[in-house]
């Protein structure tokens, strides 16, 4: 056996001496009723109840007689290990800028009804819609909301006025400028079949936030860093349609809606058949718009 | 706490009782403090209870008891200097009961103990029970061996480079020092 080497210093004298055996009363008398305590607790176990919430406690955290499930959870290395995993990971996703699905819907529904509320509170708009060329002849719309409970609709054919449409406080008339004609209507449903089908679901506020909320599934929203807009998707699967709608950050407005038809392939967007650019500013009615007052009688000539 | 079985009652007498002053005085040898050592008692006792199924099938049980009193010992005074650093000297102070500002010899006496505690307090928890067990306690190195669950050989590593650090650590201190002044 290798001789233990002489240290400069004697270690085990000093240790000694330092550490010498001097225990004084007071301390035997504190260590002597911890260890009675101790003796009693095994003899009389029911005589020691934990009641106090040191016990209480101590009982979590030192958990022999606990279920090994509990024992596991309330195991102060266990609590450990999970707290610095759980700050690992979070710190991992904050670095690749990972969100849940969960975050991601529910930022998606807060700015859908951002959106939706903000257009029911808005007076007014201007917005064209282009259509998708029908056998080469183009239709386009001009919407108007020109104050609440008024909208104008004008329907374009090679850049000219076809027809117009007027809603005033619910009621619906249809003027075409060309054949001097004007019809009247009681409600909405009464033109579903006409030029207008289209735009039926953007001709007041509360029509347009009413098919974001009830109509349209919203799926997704997406937004480009550092972009003041982002884009909210929509699907119509009981018409088959694919939106899209872009959406200003700072007012929550649409400024584009993008209508596709739904693939059947791929549930994704097909060929794009409608599209509607928003300008929310009052409407210029210094254009020689006329006003349903102007006109004559219900169905009859100007 | 759970029922204890029949072996439970016999626990204490077979095994704690018969080196109840060999755990009191491993604890106060190192922590030195009447309420740190009765709190460093209470830790090693649950921590005995907790492992009562294990010490009891241990080839050397009283070696392993000792040896968790010496590791919660180690425990409080790493505590105490990684908390209480201002505290330490009053708490040793009061320990000591050195009321007597003229008694420079004892207050000498406590500043060079301070400085044997904190030098073992920095040395790897392992490497101090063996130290400790080995130089304080006077046990064999095989008894050290299965209380630290370890060959003979590594204590005698872990002892040899205990010592090592602990002359290198405490060189400043006069050999001998303490004896002359505890006479």
């Amino acid at each position: 056996m290798k001789k233990e080497k002489p240290l400069a210093v004697d270690i085990d004298g000093l240790l000694k001496d330092a550490l010498h055996d001097d225990l004084p009363a007071e301390a035997e008398r504190r260590m002597q009723r911890r260890l009675a305590e101790f003796k009693g607790m095994i003899e009389r176990p029911a005589q020691h109840p934990a009641t106090s919430p040191a016990r209480f406690w101590q009982r979590l955290f030192l958990p022999k007689d606990r279920p090994s499930a509990v024992r596991w959870i309330f195991n102060k290395q266990a609590l450990a290990f999970l707290s610095i995993f759980m700050l690992a990971v979070g710190g991992f996703l904050q670095a690749i800028g990972h969100r849940s699905a969960l975050a991601e819907s529910l930022t998606s529904l807060r700015t859908s009804v951002s959106v939706a509320d903000s257009i029911r509170q808005s007076g007014f708009m201007e917005c064209r819609v282009q259509m998708a060329a029908k056998e080469g002849v183009r239709s386009d719309y001009v919407i108007r909301w020109i104050q609440p409970g008024m909208t104008r609709v004008d329907v374009q054919k090679d850049g000219e006025v076809r027809e117009t449409l007027w809603i005033t406080n619910g009621e619906v008339v249809i003027v075409d400028p060309l054949k001097n004609l004007r019809q009247k209507f009681a409600s909405l449903k009464q033109i579903q079949d006409s030029v207008f089908q289209p735009v039926l679901g953007f001709l007041s506020p509360a029509l347009l936030a009413e098919n974001m909320d009830q109509r349209w599934q919203l799926e997704r929203f997406e937004q480009k860093t550092g972009s003041h807009q982002g884009t909210l998707t929509f699907t119509n699967h009981e018409k088959g349609l694919f939106l899209k709608m872009i959406v200003d950050l700072d007012t929550f407005l649409p400024v584009q809606i993008s209508r596709s038809r739904l693939s059947a392939e791929h549930g994704g967007p097909a060929e794009e058949v409608m599209r509607l650019d928003f300008t929310w500013n009052q409407p210029d009615l210094s254009q020689g718009m006329m006003l349903p007052e102007t006109l004559g009688k219900n169905g009859s000539a100007l | 706490m759970e029922t204890p079985v029949p072996d439970d009652r016999t626990f204490y007498e077979e095994l704690i009782a018969p080196i109840e002053s060999q755990m009191m005085r491993s604890i106060w040898r190192v922590v030195r403090h009447p309420e740190l050592a009765e709190d460093a008692l209470q830790d090693a006792l649950a921590i005995i209870w907790r492992k009562r199924d294990l010490i009891r099938r241990h080839p050397n049980p009283r070696a392993l008891v000792l040896k968790i009193c010496l590791n919660a010992a180690c425990d409080s005074l790493r505590k105490r200097n990684r908390f209480l650093p201002r505290q330490t000297d009053s708490l040793s102070a009061q320990g000591q009961d050195i009321s007597d500002p003229s008694d420079v010899g004892r207050q000498e006496r406590k500043r060079l103990e301070d400085e044997v505690l904190k030098a073992i307090a920095r040395l790897p928890k392992k490497q101090a029970a063996a130290v400790l067990m080995r130089i304080v306690q006077d046990q064999p190195y095989d008894a050290i061996a299965k209380a630290l669950g370890c060959s003979e050989v590594t204590v005698r590593i872990q002892v040899s480079r205990g010592r090592a650090r602990l002359s290198r650590w405490l060189s400043h201190l006069r050999p001998g020092s303490l004896k002359e002044e505890s006479r």
